[in-house]
């Protein structure tokens, strides 16, 4: 079951990958060509679906209905996340909840996914446990999507990902959002030559470094709200699980750290 | 360092519950208030029921808080009582052109009455979704004072009794001076649509059938209803205002429930744009925006037919083209136009509203000007 599992989420992962790069255009995936240059368009299309299809004959085979809904409804919002936030593209008035929204369908839909599938297929369907466990999903998935977001900014940036690649594409990101909703209200042609800066030098003389560290700052604060927030849902989560499964929340501790500060308490 | 103390779930059947919702944690006095954690997943609220509340305990000083008026500007929503007031106003107009005979003091008492019985109706609308859970779904709509934690529910609470008893006040002055019967009726009418739109008691909204509510309450009940409590009889001019009325808060609730189609369409709550869809949706504005057309020639024809009922045509024009266009320019469900359709939908019911005013006054001190000549 455990690799019936891993297999899954592998599957479903990959396949949004194969797409998602074909649909961005990213000529590079983990430094590597993407599948759709190295081979054909259609193939990275047929790959994907192939992936997805796999999916549901290998979960089908176990005969969980439920796991299979909830797989489903999985894939679903993913792809109704990944289709939203295409459309937010070229967008200058997105909001912070409503990127949140986009994020928990296309992220989140994921995290959610690994923490109540393993719950599903061992048939605990306490209804109050799988909320809970969704609720942390949700905080994993805004808290991955973030830290993902202040890389485009070259904050904690390790791995060395292209600065400003969401906005000269006309996204806005999360911490976009964050940084200019004052200016946006406020002072519109200084947004309005924020969003057309091609390197980060311009971009932070544009609405000033101070301004930018500041923001920095209170982003970090309002994550590390949602840290507290998801370590509070875990505690609560304790009560639901039997003895033996309480050790699980022993590594669920150390994620949002991980995925946010990229770094162990 | 993980600041667990700062969060507290509370089930349903806990005896701190209600005192956390009203804003207290009963032990720390005023300097911090428990406020209530929204949620990104709604059908957990709505539809699976989860039976839990989070608060975080916030520090007062430190809530970014708007001031003391802007905060009660907020709850009272003074944007959204053109839908009672235009209604009443314009048949006030029309009785008034008819040389009906109405005192100032039943004029002021009409108008301060609606006024607030509406305020009062928005406020008892964002207690009750706040003391139910509603505000644990992160949504556009309602004010979101209390979600916030701007205000306590129980100042909300007071302030929205103090309002419906002035309401009352104003309705019994006019009742002592018009026959009870139509007057009672109206009231009652009144009433059941303070249970709907403040505290869902028919549920109508999540029914699909919010907007036909709308139109009927804030449409012919109010014009029809105050014509006959105030002539004694009916007429089709009433029925023709209501029936325009009727079609601006069709509309403005249309473009509420579309603007929360992802979040309702989310928590399984079966409004009409989660019915129909994103683009039945955007083609049912059209239909309304028609609706709305119709509805106002129905009034050049029934409603005396004064040049200066082309100043609201004008108006309304002007207010329902950019809309319109604006609701065409929509790609997705999130995209930074859905947000403030509702509120270009007032806007529309305030420029229409100001245009019959002002047609009303024009129309009435030309006649003084004339008989003046």
């Amino acid at each position: 079951m455990i690799d019936l599992l891993g297999q899954t989420i592998e599957f479903i992962h990959n396949a949004s990958l194969l797409h998602d790069d074909l649909v961005d255009r990213s000529a590079l995936r983990r430094g590597k060509p993407a599948a759709w240059t190295k081979y054909t368009p259609e193939y990275a299309v047929l790959a994907g679906d192939y992936l997805l299809a796999r999916v549901m004959v290998n979960l089908s085979a176990h005969g969980n209905i439920r796991l299979i809904q909830e797989t489903a409804q999985a894939i679903s919002d993913l792809l109704e996340g990944e289709w939203i936030q295409d459309s937010l593209v070229r967008d200058m008035s997105v909001r912070l909840t409503d990127l949140d929204r986009v994020h928990n369908l296309k992220t989140g839909s994921l995290f959610k996914w690994c923490l109540r599938a393993p719950f599903i297929a061992k048939q605990r369907l306490d209804d109050r446990l799988l909320g809970r466990l969704e609720e942390c999903g949700t905080i994993l998935g805004v808290l991955f999507q973030r830290s993902d977001d202040l890389l485009d900014f070259d904050v904690r940036n390790d791995e060395g990902k292209a600065i400003l690649g969401d906005l000269k594409s006309g996204y806005l990101n999360s911490f976009s959002v964050w940084l200019l909703s004052d200016f946006r209200e406020n002072d519109r042609p200084r947004f309005e030559r924020a969003i057309k800066c091609q390197s980060l030098g311009e971009f932070k003389s544009a609405i000033g470094e101070q301004h930018f560290e500041s923001r920095l700052h209170d982003f970090d604060q309002e994550n590390q709200r949602l840290i507290d927030l998801y370590q509070h849902r875990l505690q609560e989560l304790q009560a639901d699980l039997l003895p033996e499964e309480v050790p699980v929340t022993r590594d669920l501790k150390e994620l949002p750290q991980l995925l946010y500060w990229q770094k162990r308490n | 360092m993980v600041r667990t103390d700062r969060f507290v779930t509370l089930t349903g059947d806990d005896p701190r519950l209600r005192l956390h919702l009203m804003g207290s944690d009963g032990t720390r006095g005023d300097r911090v208030r428990p406020v209530l954690v929204s949620s990104l997943n709604p059908h957990l609220f709505r539809s699976v029921q989860l039976n839990e509340w989070t608060f975080e305990y916030v520090d007062v000083t430190a809530l970014r808080r708007p001031s003391f008026f802007k905060v009660w500007l907020l709850a009272l929503r003074p944007e959204t009582w053109v839908l009672s007031l235009a209604p009443m106003v314009s048949v006030l107009g029309l009785l008034l052109g008819t040389s009906t005979a109405l005192s100032v003091a039943e004029v002021v008492s009409v108008i301060s009455g609606i006024i607030a019985l509406h305020a009062a109706i928005n406020l008892f609308d964002d207690y009750h979704d706040h003391m139910r859970g509603w505000d644990r779904v992160a949504s556009h709509g309602g004010a979101r004072v209390l979600a916030q934690g701007w205000l306590r529910a129980g100042e909300v609470r007071g302030v929205a009794w103090a309002l419906f008893a002035t309401a009352c006040a104003m309705g019994l002055h006019v009742l002592s001076k018009r026959s009870a019967g139509p007057m009672i009726l109206v009231a009652v009418c009144a009433f059941l649509a303070g249970l709907e739109f403040a505290v869902s008691r028919f549920g109508l909204k999540y029914r699909g059938y919010a907007e036909i509510a709308a139109w009927f309450m804030f449409g012919l009940m109010l014009t029809v209803g105050l014509n006959w409590a105030l002539t004694g009889s009916w007429s089709l001019s009433a029925l023709a205002l209501g029936a325009l009325f009727g079609s601006v808060a069709l509309l403005a609730i249309h473009l509420k429930n579309f603007e929360n189609i992802l979040t309702d369409g989310q928590a399984r709550l079966l409004t009409w744009p989660v019915r129909a869809g994103f683009d039945a949706s955007k083609t049912f504005t059209v239909l309304c925006a028609g609706l709305l057309m119709f509805s106002f020639a129905l009034v050049l024809v029934f409603v005396t037919p004064w040049p200066e009922r082309l100043i609201a045509l004008v108006a309304l024009v002007s207010g329902i083209g950019p809309l319109l266009g604006r609701v065409s320019r929509i790609k997705s469900p999130v995209a930074g136009e859905m947000r403030g359709l509702y509120r270009g939908a007032l806007r529309l019911a305030w420029l229409l509203f100001a245009g019959f005013v002002v047609g009303d006054l024009i129309h009435f001190w030309g006649d003084q000007f004339v008989s003046m000549l």
